[in-house]
């Protein structure tokens, strides 16, 4: 095998390890196209592809490889990809945005802050500008505030989506954080936009503030078993929160925390939200004791895939391994 | 309409998969739209019909990560191989 034929094969490697979400391995084989700047020269000559897919790898490689340079580079595509005007550009500048949360660089702040601003100008919708609430979270700042404030004002408030979220998190201490999320009078749907943002990045300092969460969704137990709506996406987005953290978060929850945590779990495992009463199967399986699987299994659901999940639940609770 | 981002649910917001398989926590749907009545919908096409059951791992990875949309998985060719509909939703 040549040597060309090796570099390609790992290229075809990384688009398809991107294509399919497989991060682990895509950082991998990244770090095996070689030093800088041979990896840089190849990964900028893949934005250049007319397929999407090998453009997207470009960009999460970039995002990996980090500096100046890639920030450069990547805001340089940002403008190409966003000319296009088409769905396969989309798809690159979501990628592109991605990979500027994780470059410690300050220009990539201010590359962010730059995206920001033209889409508070062009009139988002929230999924265009959710990723942008995320990667600036992740590259958070006071200095972002003021630029923030004046995007929201721009923006009509059906469409700030993650940005409300992004605001709150930026404006609160840990402290202030947990009066606000307890306080009656802040709508359910702030809160949510405030535990989504936290999915992209959850600081140590806000761990301690993850009890106040749970309480809230205690408080809002009897509507979300019973309703599919905003309580319901709340206890959805707090348990896919706390189990994309698990490691951290469950071990280190206070007693008094986690028995709540069980309690609201064994609750709304059977809500008529499914996607809630499924997030509470898993996190019952990481903070349920033996005598909970039954109550999984009276609350199965039909479907196969999403059985398996309270099957493999109450499996784990009862200490026998997976089938 | 999406094509090749991150999975979605109704509110446009990133789901993630609660028991992720080898590690991937989410996925990326090859169309994915919402339709008029608020319901989600992701179509995927088999791209390697010698790995199917990887394709089968990432389809019921997208039904965890949002039971309440439509998925399907197709062959290039237009052959449906599976399709998950939320209870209560019809289709087409």
């Amino acid at each position: 095998m040549t040597r060309k034929t090796d570099v390609e094969q790992l290229q075809d490697e990384l688009v398809d390890a991107c294509s399919w979400g497989e991060e682990v391995r895509a950082r991998e084989l990244v770090s095996r196209l070689g030093e800088e700047p041979r990896a840089r020269v190849l990964l900028e000559a893949m934005l250049a592809d007319p397929d999407a897919l090998v453009r997207q790898a470009a960009a999460f490689g970039l995002g990996v490889l980090g500096g100046s340079a890639s920030v450069r580079r990547l805001e340089q595509q940002l403008a190409l990809e966003e000319a296009r005007g088409d769905y396969d550009g989309d798809s690159v500048v979501e990628e592109i945005i991605r990979a500027m949360g994780w470059l410690e660089d300050a220009g990539a702040r201010a590359a962010l802050v730059r995206k920001l601003e033209r889409l508070a100008a062009a009139g988002p919708e929230p999924g265009d500008v959710n990723p942008v609430a995320n990667a600036l979270w992740k590259r958070r700042h006071p200095d972002l505030l003021p630029v923030l404030r004046r995007s929201l004002d721009q923006i009509d408030p059906k469409d700030w989506g993650a940005l409300q979220g992004l605001l709150v998190l930026l404006e609160k201490t840990p402290d202030e954080l947990r009066a606000w999320v307890r306080d009656p009078s802040v709508s359910v749907e702030r809160k949510t936009r405030v535990v989504t943002v936290l999915d992209a990045d959850l600081p140590e300092a806000l761990i301690a503030t993850l009890p106040s969460f749970i309480s809230e969704a205690s408080a809002l137990v009897e509507e979300a078993v019973s309703q599919e709506g905003e309580a319901s996406r709340y206890c959805d987005r707090l348990f896919t929160l706390l189990l994309l953290y698990k490691e951290q978060v469950l071990p280190s929850l206070p007693e008094e925390a986690r028995t709540e945590l069980r309690t609201l779990a064994r609750r709304l495992v059977a809500s008529v939200d499914p996607s809630c009463s499924l997030g509470a199967a898993v996190v019952l399986k990481h903070v349920g004791r033996p005598e909970d699987a039954a109550l999984l299994e009276a609350h199965r659901p039909a479907e196969l895939v999403l059985a398996k999940v309270f099957d493999d639940a109450a499996r784990a609770l009862r200490g026998i391994p997976r089938g | 309409m999406r094509k090749n981002k991150p999975q979605q649910n109704a509110n446009k917001v990133d789901v993630h998969d609660r028991e992720p398989v080898k590690g991937v926590g989410f996925r990326k749907p090859d169309v994915s739209s919402i339709r008029p009545d608020g319901v989600r919908h992701n179509t995927n096409y088999v791209s390697n019909a010698r790995d199917l059951q990887r394709e089968l791992d990432a389809f019921d990875s997208m039904i965890r990560s949002d039971p309440k949309a439509i998925h399907e998985l197709y062959l290039l060719g237009g052959t449906l191989v599976r399709r998950y509909g939320p209870p209560g939703v019809s289709f087409p």
